[in-house]
């Protein structure tokens, strides 16, 4: 047997895998804090390969006494758990640190954080076979809001234990459910950091049952608040002023928000449309006295004149 | 007796190997890597290239860029930094291949567009390329008065100077903004995206002449006789109606203003050029890149009455899954009146195109134009340079919209408003390069090409829009300005996309059939129909497809979460905690990707959704 082509295959792999010491390396001979810091940046910058790769570096040589564990172990369980393509091993590696992280209980911030991952993790079918465990995803996320609720995460926990109750949406009493879930916090919370995208997510599930009054006053609370994507802002105000429109029953609302697609989101596209839609009201509805915007004619004069 | 067919040898392949990987390391570790710093490479640290990478091979860009990069080389600091900016042009063709490879090696140019690679879509984009929120919040240098020219409006200059690098943006730089990251990703540096119908001026004068000519005729000659709007219980004929709009038309030497009109001016140029003479003249220069043109801005004005009842997800934005999702569901059907006659309107403006249009490429169209040998052809302002400058003296050239439906003309029972042009997208977006050594130069040189000054006279150059707060373009390319009259193009419907996989495909080859008129409308339908209602490869399948996509985003919108909550509790960035608030947004209004499920359920409540091995 000729073992040539073998062997001159292997030479060639191995030179291959010499092309990676070609490679300059940059976090030689640097500290763990350095290396949690680059492992910390490579993860914000979605190279979760890379970032796994030097959390692991820093978290294998860290004791659990240490200020840095908590950031070392935070930042390789999320690495691992969205390396591509999601695996089974993958996600138990990620649970595994997830719950020491939670068990440590090394400071709130970071213990909640890693029980709203695990919940996560028991929610979603992360690879072929992982079957979703609803319960115990809403006993983490209950864990979070109950035992700190002072903290942004309990917010987001409402939000996540609203979703499982959601995500049966042939289910009017499991929709009713997590709707009375998120209206129970922003009773004790109407203001809160995440207050607008809860009322956001209860007139998005309006939407999607049929209810456009209910969505229409969500959206609007929504909008009083601030919305939370404010990129997003023209196509809120579009559902909301079409569906005023469409309902018959407010105009003015429908008014409001059109003009607001005019003067405030000229590039969304929707902006001429609005303006038809806000001389139809005035035409079938005389009462409404308000101005028809201008359109954004993309001159230098208009621009500037917002700024008078 | 068999025949051994030759294989390619083992041990040459396993030698090649070796070669590559060594001539590989042996470049590798001898030449100066962008991944490593100048100081590193002990090379004279004063010596700096800035290389801008992109594939604008239309004439007048590159002439353009580098009269800007020439004007950078000018500047003291610029050039006490021994900072020198070169342009690296690539055909479109390998743009995409060329990027990757030098992306994912490290060695990627300093600033490079943004487009046609993977590597500049998707979460890679923070993975290879700056986030630029920060630079673009702070005002551009370049706009600071002593570099703008005497004489401008005082509120222009004060905007310019202390506005925020992203709002001198007539776009307010909305097209390099990456929602799903949360951050600006590129700078545009021209408005892009509009197409328009380019005249010969000498050829319409010709056709209004002819069609004037036909018209004092009594009785007009049977050609003319049969453009004419003609309503029948058999049906509907004829284009335009002889009133006195028309007449008063005919009577000056303008262009098309109307569909009928277009169509009229048109089979006069047929008529005049049917073979008699010995040029060869079409009336539009038609190929297998502008019929799509056509097909594109035609969209709107016939479909977009359907966005309300197809915008499944309410998203204000209708895709080619809801477009067949509303067909299955009879949201709208190919009997019905505004779909007919889009297509029908496409059919016919493709008679208007030479023979064999399917198989013209694009340069073929636009050299037939500028030969004189077609009366319009549709394109990009990315053209208008070649076509300006190929025509002069040869005849005029004219830009104008394309043309809808006048009152009383076929059609216009159909069709709504046209579509704007306000989409926010930009023209030649630079991304910088993560991993490059010039990042700060890089950054420098991006906002002086975006500085008013420049930005105008670089699209002068190029013959594009500029994109600047104040800046003026070249008056042929006026028309090319952002229209914010018309509708959405985001409200059309999409019949052809890589979301409905095989119904696509069919759509697409069934619809050149028929407008080289190979099918009547009642067989294109009859195909394209059976490709979705296929029970294997149909719109089910797209259902199913969708599902599967709204968990990848799901995916895809909790990394981003992580991503965010990385830079909250381990980078402690001041933006982080907004920034998972939006991340999380993205993902719980997904309702775990059960949108799909969801809009299946409120069509066919007793109907177990479709599952696909």
């Amino acid at each position: 047997m000729n073992r040539w082509p073998l062997l001159t295959t292997c030479i060639g792999l191995i030179a291959l895998v010499s092309i990676g010491g070609a490679v300059p390396h940059g976090s030689g001979g640097s500290s763990i804090a350095d290396e949690v810091r680059l492992a910390s940046e490579a993860l914000a910058a979605f190279n979760f390969d890379r970032a796994v790769r030097l959390f692991t570096a820093a978290h294998d040589g860290l004791e659990r006494a240490d200020p840095l564990w908590e950031r070392a172990t935070l930042g390789l369980a999320l690495s691992t758990q969205y390396l591509d393509p999601p695996t089974a091993d993958r996600a138990l590696r990620a649970e595994r640190l997830f719950r020491e992280l939670a068990d440590a209980e090394t400071s709130p911030r970071f213990t909640a954080r890693a029980r709203l991952s695990l919940g996560r993790l028991a929610e979603l079918s992360d690879f072929r076979g992982d079957e979703p465990d609803p319960d115990a995803a809403i006993g983490h996320y209950r864990s979070v809001y109950e035992r700190w609720p002072e903290l942004p995460a309990a917010e987001e926990a409402v939000l996540r234990h609203a979703g499982v109750l959601a995500e049966r949406f042939d289910d009017p009493a499991s929709l009713d459910a997590a709707i009375q879930l998120v209206e129970s916090w922003l009773a004790t919370d109407a203001d809160g950091t995440y207050a607008s995208l809860m009322h956001e997510f209860i007139g998005t599930i309006a939407l999607f049952r049929g209810d456009e009054r209910e969505a229409i006053a969500r959206f609007q609370r929504a909008e009083e608040l601030g919305l939370s994507e404010p990129n997003l802002s023209a196509r809120t105000w579009w559902l909301i002023a079409r569906f005023s429109e469409s309902r018959n029953d407010d105009p003015e609302t429908a008014v409001a928000f059109y003009t607001r697609i005019v003067r405030e989101a000229p590039y969304s596209g929707h902006a001429f449309e609005a303006r038809l839609a806000i001389e139809r009201l005035k035409s079938a509805f005389p009462e409404i006295d308000a101005p028809t915007p201008d359109l954004e004619t993309f001159g230098i004069d208009v621009e500037l004149d917002g700024d008078e | 007796m068999s025949s051994r067919v030759p294989r390619p040898s083992m041990d040459l392949i396993g030698a090649l190997l070796v070669g590559v990987a060594y001539a590989f390391s042996v470049v590798a570790t001898s030449l100066p890597g962008r991944g490593q710093s100048a100081d590193a490479l002990d090379v004279d640290p004063d010596a700096r290239v800035v290389q801008v990478m992109h594939w604008q091979l239309e004439p007048g860009f590159r002439e353009g860029l580098q009269a800007i990069i020439e004007a950078y080389h000018d500047l003291p600091h610029v050039q006490a930094a021994g900072v020198r900016v070169e342009q690296l042009a690539v055909p479109n063709r390998v743009y995409a291949q060329i990027l990757n490879v030098h992306v994912i090696s490290g060695t990627a140019p300093d600033l490079c567009q943004q487009g046609t690679s993977t590597l500049t879509g998707g979460n890679a984009i923070a993975q290879y390329f700056e986030g630029l929120g920060a630079a673009v919040s702070q005002p551009n240098a370049y706009n600071q008065p002593e570099y703008l020219p005497d004489g401008l409006d005082p509120r222009l200059v004060d905007a310019l100077a202390n506005r925020p690098w992203r709002d001198t943006f007539l776009n307010g730089m909305q097209s390099g903004w990456n929602v799903n990251l949360q951050d600006f990703y590129s700078v545009p540096t021209s408005f892009a995206g509009t197409k328009k119908l380019f005249v010969n001026e000498s050829l319409l004068q010709e056709a209004k002449a002819y069609l004037r000519d036909a018209a004092s005729q009594s009785p007009p000659p049977g050609w003319y006789a049969r453009l004419l709007r003609q309503r029948s219980v058999q049906g509907d004929a004829g284009f335009v109606s002889e009133d006195d709009a028309y007449a008063a038309w005919l009577a000056t030497g303008g262009p098309p203003d109307t569909l009928g009109r277009f169509i009229l001016i048109g089979h006069a140029i047929q008529r005049l050029y049917d073979g008699d003479r010995d040029v060869s003249v079409v009336p539009i220069a038609g190929s297998n890149y502008s019929y799509g043109i056509f097909a594109t801005n035609y969209l709107t004005p016939f479909t977009a009455s359907y966005a309300a009842a197809l915008d499944l997800d309410y998203n204000v934005s209708i895709d080619s899954r809801e477009t067949w999702f509303g067909w299955q569901s009879g949201a709208w059907s190919f009997r019905d009146p505004a779909i007919r006659s889009y297509f029908e309107c496409l059919q016919e403006i493709s008679r208007l195109f030479p023979a064999g249009f399917l198989g013209l490429d694009r340069e073929q169209a636009r050299r037939r134009f500028v030969s004189g040998q077609a009366a319009m052809i549709a394109s990009g302002v990315w053209d208008a340079a070649s076509i300006f400058q190929a025509a002069e003296g040869k005849f005029e050239v004219s830009v104008i919209d394309f043309p809808l439906p006048g009152l009383g003309e076929r059609w216009a029972d159909q069709c709504g408003p046209g579509e704007n042009s306000v989409s926010s997208s930009g023209g030649a977006q630079f991304m910088v390069n993560r991993s490059s050594p010039n990042r700060d130069w890089a950054l420098d040189f991006l906002r002086f090409l975006t500085s008013y000054a420049a930005n105008q006279r670089f699209n002068q150059h190029t013959a594009w829009v500029p994109i600047v707060l104040g800046t003026v373009s070249n008056a042929e390319v006026e028309a090319f300005r952002p229209d914010p009259r018309g509708v959405s193009k985001k409200s059309a419907m999409m019949f052809s996309g890589g979301d409905v996989g095989q119904i696509a495909t069919r759509y697409e080859g069934e619809l050149k059939n028929y407008l080289a008129g190979d099918l009547t409308y009642d067989e294109f339908v009859e195909r394209v129909e059976a490709a979705a209602a296929d029970p294997f490869n149909g719109v089910d399948r797209v259902w199913d497809r969708y599902r599967l996509k709204n968990r990848d985003w799901v995916r895809n919108a909790d990394a981003s979460l992580a991503v965010q909550v990385a830079r909250d509790l381990l980078l402690e960035h001041d933006d982080a905690q907004s920034r998972v608030l939006r991340a999380l947004r993205r993902s719980s209004l997904r309702f775990n990707g059960q949108v799909p499920s969801w809009s299946w359920h409120r069509l066919y409540p007793d109907q177990p959704f479709p599952e696909f091995p």
